[in-house]
């Protein structure tokens, strides 16, 4: 038997899953565009070129709006802002939960009863509403969003961190290492943790999803910056011309819905993927 | 004891080859087993780890699915009805009755959120319907000497011994004529294991069951099996009454294992073992399996399979060059 | 005794858990082991063996008493002391699958246990010396497997190297040998047995295997329901076991050339509330077994046991000398 690093294990498991493998594609090209996209358009997405009102096909390929700017050109800004706030928010979340989550299940005692009572304090308000409410009274604005999805959705990582943790911080191992005199500090950071990422990262990939569609609700309610072209932004403007131009709101729901699809099945194949079973075969 | 294959033999195995799927390699668990086991008695099955013993329990009931295990040759007869060739529903007509079976773990055999008075309960409807369940449950509890109150508990609340109780009588729910049991005691120390042996015993004696265990230690199997096969890389290598094999090996494999089972001190103040590793299964053997860790080999090991032979008294045989005939003319 | 490198003092562990009866897993437990010296720790499930391991490993903190490794306490200290105190006693767990971090190769489960908290990395000469003390030869071809790419028995061994590496004078190990093959078995025994001859390494071996006890302990103690029942050398406990206990332990023992007793099935959830944990199950129970808790007394050299009827062995009328089903030849089995 050939020895592989863990890495390309990794992506042998992944190759697998055909969920898993397409949905990791699909992400993949949707950050290509992100990157590159608006550098490869022909011309700068916003103009006011083209005819307002254009249905799909033809030279404006997904039509344009109403103003004449072209869809897939709108849809192509969108998925850096969609992106952006999906990708920062789920990092941010993920760092946040972990820290805390692994404090808590790690420590215990009254840091761990702390913790988890701020953690519910944050789980029991409506996440929506709350976020309409900050962004209705505190101006648009990404760095806005991004921070009130963190700050709502923290506890649930933390929890599960925390599962995580105190199920492997009862192993044997951590045992045998601990009566190796290595200081407790780098038996959580190099012992516990690294075996109880796994599911943490599968989370992660859920909540890109939950941010991205968070960020297109409030988009389609009015709440982002006129300035900026996204998704959500598409949908309420479509949304008026519902039953004279369906191009407008069909395709950037399309997108919202492919993406939170891809990084929702990416977070089940990597849920199977990274569980604990799968690492210890 | 009555030898092997007799008229009125409950299961006979001849000469079976079982290859599974694991992890897209195929594995040849058992590549040449036989054995019989008569109505009443019991048989004993001993070998390490990977010999392919749990393989074949499970096959005799057909518990693997076929797409992962398949009979490669031989024979299979429960009860003088051939079931090498049965599939599905088929195994219905002798799963449960003629033939039951136990396994080491029972929790994962038994429905975490059903009291066991009714696991007991469907065991009996399923295989007795003439019975009054209620009152079949209660003799079945009885009859492996659990307290009836245990009918009305949920499989958790139940120690290891008393779950293992548990899968004993909805085994014997079905009235089985032949009981397989799989390494019935090893998840459990040594106090609880002897009261399970115990009823073992006991519950043979009154109810005139055969019984196959199947069990890693040597120590369980003397006591608890007329007669015993060792197996070895797939292969029944040694058979004959338990005493006889166990206290005359004349496979070196068998000698080895009683050795380290005895933990018998070597000259030097270590304890005997048997060197090298168990053999690869990606292919079936061409020779003696034991071979390459056999501290007795010979020229002849080297050339043929050696044939099951005449090894002692009572049936004793043993699949060696040693005892082989042709061995013995030149010697 | 004060040739002992590990001696646990009066140790005792209620757990509490919310909505939990209390569990008194470790009551007065008093335990030592000299160099190079073999305890044997055997009981059934549930007897507290598994929790006076993690005591003396110092993994739990005890409720009262004291672990005293080679004349220090290890209750007294704290931070870094304590963290190199502790490498003096190593663990070796019964399942070698959840003994390894499984993100770590050998070489890195190995370099952890030499260095432990220290900054000097191990060289892959050490490693290999390591490795091939415990007969993974050659070592280029173990170091970049990760645990789960080798064999129960590799494991074990690999088990056996990592506790050897921070040089202990005792290895506490719980039932390192359970679930392995009568070949293995022999073959890690023959490990321990090297390992104490040439390092001199003492052993608290816990084990239900009243085989293994006998072929390598010096010293055996029987634990039950968190008490030591008996203790004393290892011929003199199997030849004349002093507790009805250890009696019946030996009694339903399989070995191959004795036949064990019948055993019958002990009383179910018998919660002895005063007295002798032992007196539900026991034959000899009396009056006296029902109402006061025996102590442990030494009734010959060296060994000792708690039973009240043990003790009127002395006095002559011995009840225990009609009890057909003591076993003195077990020794030998």
């Amino acid at each position: 038997m050939r020895r592989r690093s863990a890495a390309w294990n990794w992506l042998a498991g992944l190759a697998q899953r055909p969920a898993g493998i397409g949905s990791a594609l699909f992400i993949l090209l949707l950050l290509v565009v992100a990157l590159l996209g608006p550098a490869v358009l022909p011309r700068h997405p916003l103009a006011l070129t083209d005819q307002p009102m254009l249905p799909p096909g033809g030279a404006s390929f997904l039509g344009t709006d109403d103003l004449g700017r072209s869809v897939v050109a709108e849809l192509i800004l969108g998925v850096r802002v969609s992106l952006a706030v999906g990708i920062v928010a789920a990092l941010a979340t993920t760092v946040v939960g972990l820290l805390v989550g692994a404090i808590a299940g790690y420590v215990g005692g009254l840091i761990d009863t702390v913790l988890m009572r701020i953690a519910e304090f944050f789980q029991v308000m409506p996440t929506f509403i709350l976020a309409v409410a900050i962004v209705a009274l505190a101006g648009p604005g990404l760095t806005r969003v991004i921070a009130v999805i963190a700050l709502l959705s923290w506890p649930q990582t933390a929890r599960l961190a925390r599962a995580e943790v105190l199920r492997v911080g009862q192993l044997d191992f951590i045992a045998a290492v601990r009566s190796l005199g290595i200081p407790e500090w780098r038996i959580l950071f190099g012992e516990v943790i690294p075996n109880a990422i796994g599911p943490v990262i599968a989370l992660g990939m859920l909540i890109v999803g939950y941010a991205i569609l968070l960020e297109a609700s409030l988009g389609y309610l009015g709440l982002s910056s006129p300035a900026i072209v996204s998704w959500g932004r598409m949908l309420s403007v479509g949304q008026r011309y519902l039953f004279s131009a369906w191009w407008l709101s069909v395709f950037p729901g399309l997108a919202i819905l492919a993406t939170v699809l891809a990084f929702n099945l990416l977070g089940d194949a990597l849920a199977d993927l990274l569980s604990p079973r799968s690492a210890t075969r | 004891m009555t030898g092997a294959a007799g008229g009125g033999a409950i299961l006979e195995v001849h000469a079976l080859h079982v290859t599974y799927e694991s992890a897209g390699r195929t594995v040849h668990a058992v590549q040449d087993a036989s054995l019989s086991v008569a109505e009443g008695e019991a048989v004993g099955i001993a070998g390490e780890s990977g010999c392919g013993k749990s393989t074949l329990a499970r096959v005799l009931l057909g518990l693997v699915p076929a797409r992962i295990a398949q009979i490669r040759n031989g024979r299979i007869a429960i009860g003088g009805v051939d079931v090498t060739g049965f599939a599905g529903r088929d195994w219905e007509r002798v799963r449960g009755q003629p033939v039951a079976i136990v396994f080491q773990d029972p929790l994962s055999f038994l429905n975490p959120v059903m009291r066991v008075g009714d696991q007991i309960g469907e065991a009996v409807r399923r295989h007795d319907p003439a019975a009054t369940v209620p009152a079949r449950s209660a003799e079945l509890v009885d009859l492996v000497r659990l307290p009836r109150s245990a009918l009305r508990r949920y499989p958790h609340e139940l120690s290891g011994g008393m779950r293992q109780r548990v899968m004993l009588a909805m085994a014997l729910g079905c009235r089985p004529r032949l009981l397989v049991a799989d390494e019935p005691t090893t998840a459990l120390d040594a106090t609880t294991e002897a009261e399970i042996l115990t009823l073992l015993r006991e519950l043979r004696r009154e109810l005139g069951m055969a019984m196959l265990l199947i069990s890693h230690d040597l120590g369980v199997l003397r006591w608890n099996c007329d007669r015993i096969y060792i197996m070895y890389a797939g292969h029944t290598v040694e058979s004959g009454a338990t005493a006889e094999v166990l206290s005359h090996p004349a496979h070196p494999y068998t000698r080895g294992l009683a050795a380290a089972a005895r933990l018998a001190r070597l000259p030097d103040g270590h304890f005997a073992m048997i060197g090298g590793d168990v053999p690869r299964l990606e292919r079936p053997a061409r020779l003696c399996p034991f071979l390459s860790r056999c501290d007795a080999a010979m020229a002849r090991c080297h050339e043929a399979m050696p044939p099951a032979s005449p090894a002692g008294a009572n049936g004793h045989r043993a699949r060696c060059w040693l005892v082989a005939p042709a061995h013995r003319e030149a010697i | 005794m004060s040739t002992a490198v590990l001696e646990l003092r009066h140790l005792s562990k209620t757990f509490r858990g919310r909505g939990m009866a209390p569990v008194r897993a470790v009551i007065d437990v008093s335990l030592e082991i000299a160099a190079g010296e073999c305890v044997a720790l055997v009981g059934e499930s549930g007897s507290g063996k598994s929790t006076l391991a993690r005591l003396a490993l110092r993994l739990i903190e005890p409720d009262a008493g004291e672990v005293i490794l080679r004349g220090q306490s290890l209750m007294r200290l704290r931070g870094g002391t304590l963290r190199r105190a502790r490498r003096g006693i190593q663990p070796i767990f019964q399942d070698p699958a959840a003994s390894f971090n499984p993100r770590r190769t050998v070489r890195g489960l190995l370099s952890q246990a030499i260095e432990g908290a220290g900054r000097e990395r191990a060289g892959d000469a050490e490693l290999a010396e390591l490795l091939a003390a415990v007969m993974l030869k050659p070592a280029s071809g173990y170091l970049d497997r990760y645990p789960h790419e080798l064999s129960g028995g590799q494991r074990q061994r690999l088990a056996i190297a990592r506790a050897l590496a921070p040089r202990p004078a005792v290895i506490i190990a719980d039932e390192p040998l359970s679930g392995a093959d009568v070949s293995i078995r022999a073959q890690l025994l023959n490990l321990l047995i090297d390992m104490q001859a040439r390092r001199g390494v003492g052993y608290l071996l816990i084990t239900h295997d009243m085989h293994v006890a006998r072929a390598f302990s010096h010293r055996i103690a029987v634990m039950y329901r968190g008490r030591i029942a008996e203790r004393g050398p290892t011929e003199s406990v199997l030849a004349a076991p002093l507790h009805p206990y250890t009696q019946q332990l030996l009694a339903v023992v399989h070995s191959l050339d004795r036949p064990p007793r019948d055993a019958t099935a002990k009383p179910v959830g018998s919660a002895a509330g005063a007295g002798c944990g032992f007196h539900p199950r026991c034959p000899l129970a009396s009056e006296t077994c029902r109402k006061l808790e025996p102590t442990l007394r030494e009734l010959s050299p060296g060994h000792s046991a708690a039973c009240h009827h043990a003790a009127s062995r002395e006095g002559g009328g011995d009840p225990i000398q009609s009890q057909p089903q003591r076993i003195p030849g077990i020794i030998a089995c």
